[in-house]
């Protein structure tokens, strides 16, 4: 597994989470549910919307802005209509104040 | 005994969604839901957006993939209309002959283009409203070509955005004297016409569509030349009116259910009729922002009210419900959303980076607010609107303040 750094955890709102755009993949959003930190991809499977940018999570939920649908963060599953495909979330190692993240990994 | 049968008429946002929720709420009886269309339930917006441009294909914007639907066991009859309702013995005709018996009826018709027949057509102008008539007029938008919309709402602007995109060239004929007057305020339509105008769209505002004629030698390229009612001429390869739909309530009305431009229901749901349930833009819904009933023609009102429906026959409460109206619309690359009722005086925001935004009050609460390019304010609008937030209008439109903060 390559780890990639992607932020300090400062830097992600425990409301909005934190947009990270990176080269030649689709925007990646990193969340903070007390001390635990997850990244998952940032657009919403049902449609063309940022989970940060309208989403609000809710304990491990996000719910997307644009329809409603929701996914938890830990694992991606969709939690409501109308989202059926499961949202990519990557595996996540902290070290000190930084997120890493594993995001080759299929 | 007998399972309970539940019936749904109509194959789009709401017939679909009923289907789905009755079983992921654990509904063990038979579901057999009856499409005039030939296609599996599916969601329109993607019909003047993405269908247009290319970015999307059929398969994208079915409710559920096609197998689920059936593993779900939901039966699905598709291409074949019901054509009359006996409400008394429950029994719902379709147009091949056969009979369905019903414990419950879900009326889920949804609504038709109006019909636009100008002097000298031979018949009703081509309109977006469903799968097939989308890819026909994708088939139409070639480059270079000039697309004609009658209309400027929602559907008619998205149209002009895609042929835009397609390297169309649009031109839009607009009765009233400014765009989308039925779902924003003043200051939204007017910040709208100027990015269109902007982008190359030609309109033609405060003006009808007088004739259309085909094309003679002298009128220069295009197919058609379409007359405006002050005179102006406008040669056109293709047309397309979307002037509004009507509610498709004719099962209905011949069953003698109450309607009244669309089908009167509760806040659940129920009809006049026992049994009987009407669900998205043909119905005509009690709701908590009005003083009468409403009928709504948007994605989140098919979606809610159909879940409401579902949790109704269940008696259970529906799953993640909400009853704050609202749309979005994808215009010129940017997204419009809209939360809860945009009527009435209008407070404007132009943030730093030119973003827009407009509240609406009543009574010293939020009860509306329109933006573009700004989601988390829409977010944060709908769920303010939703609990009543009272909102002083001087720090709303004061430049410096912070709007998100003021509303979460
Ligand atoms: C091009 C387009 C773009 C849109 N974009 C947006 C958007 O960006 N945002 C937004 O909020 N909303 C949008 N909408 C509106 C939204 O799609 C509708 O509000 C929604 O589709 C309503 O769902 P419905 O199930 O009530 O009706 P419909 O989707 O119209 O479905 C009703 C179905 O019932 C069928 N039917 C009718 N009578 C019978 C019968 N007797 N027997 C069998 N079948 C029957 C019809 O053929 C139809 O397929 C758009 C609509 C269109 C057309
Ligand atoms: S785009 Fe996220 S729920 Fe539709």
């Amino acid at each position: 597994m390559t780890w990639t750094r992607l932020c300090s955890i400062s830097d992600i709102s425990e409301d909005d989470g934190l947009r990270i755009d990176r080269d030649g993949r689709g925007p990646l959003a990193a969340w903070r549910v007390g001390d635990a930190v997850f990244v998952t991809d940032d657009t919403c499977t049902h449609g063309q919307a940022s989970l940060t940018e309208g989403g609000i999570l809710d304990g491990f939920q996000i719910e997307c802005g644009l329809h409603l649908g929701a996914f938890d963060v830990r694992d991606g599953k969709v939690t409501s209509a109308p989202c059926t495909i499961p949202l990519r979330v990557y595996p996540v190692r902290i070290e000190a104040d930084e997120v890493f993240a594993a995001l080759n990994d299929t | 005994m007998s399972e309970r049968h539940v019936v749904i008429v109509g194959g789009g946002q709401a017939g679909g969604r009923v289907a789905l929720s009755l079983r992921e709420a654990g509904f063990q009886g038979r579901i057999t839901l009856v499409a005039e269309e030939a296609h599996p339930p599916y969601e329109r917006p993607a019909l003047s957006k993405g269908l247009l441009t290319g970015e999307a294909e059929p398969d994208t914007t079915l409710l559920a993939p096609a197998a689920h639907l059936a593993q779900m066991g939901v039966a699905l009859i598709t291409a074949t209309r019901a054509t009359e309702l006996d409400a008394v013995a429950r029994r719902l005709l379709l147009e091949d002959g056969r009979r369905l018996d019903f414990d419950d009826l879900v009326l889920a018709t949804g609504a038709r283009p109006r019909r636009l027949v100008p002097e000298g057509a031979a018949g009703p102008l081509p309109v977006l409203r469903r799968m097939d008539e989308a890819l026909a007029l994708r088939e139409r938008l070639r480059p270079g070509t000039t697309l004609a919309v009658v209309g400027g709402g929602v559907i008619g602007l998205e149209l002009v955005s895609s042929a835009l995109a397609r390297g169309v060239r649009p031109v839009l004929i607009e009765a009233a004297d400014r765009l989308m007057a039925r779902q924003v305020g003043p200051a939204a339509s007017a910040f709208i016409e100027a990015r269109h105008r902007a982008a190359g769209t030609e309109l033609h505002l405060g003006r009808t569509l007088r004739r259309i004629d085909p094309r003679s030698l002298d009128s220069g390229p295009g197919v058609f030349v379409l007359t405006l009612d002050d005179g102006t001429a406008i040669a056109a390869d293709a047309v397309v009116a979307a002037i509004g739909v009507v509610p498709d309530m004719a099962l209905a009305e011949a069953a003698g259910l109450a309607c009244e431009d669309g089908i009167l229901v509760d806040a659940e749901g129920r009809t006049s009729q026992p049994g009987i349930w009407a669900a998205g833009d043909v119905a005509r819904a009690v709701v908590p922002w009005s003083d009468r009933p409403e009928r709504q023609e948007s994605w989140r009102n098919a979606e809610m009210q159909a879940r409401r429906v579902a949790a109704s026959i269940l008696g259970s409460d529906p799953a993640g419900d909400d009853l704050v109206p609202g749309f979005w619309s994808d215009q010129l690359g940017q997204r419009l959303q809209s939360e809860g009722v945009c009527a009435g005086t209008e407070i404007v925001r132009l943030s730093g980076d030119g973003r827009f935004a407009a509240f609406h009050l009543r009574d010293g609460r939020l009860v509306g607010c329109t933006t573009l390019d700004n989601p988390k304010l829409a977010t944060l609008a709908r769920r303010a609107i939703g609990r009543g937030l009272e909102i002083d209008p001087a720090a709303l439109a004061d430049p410096g303040g912070d709007p998100l903060r003021l509303l979460r």
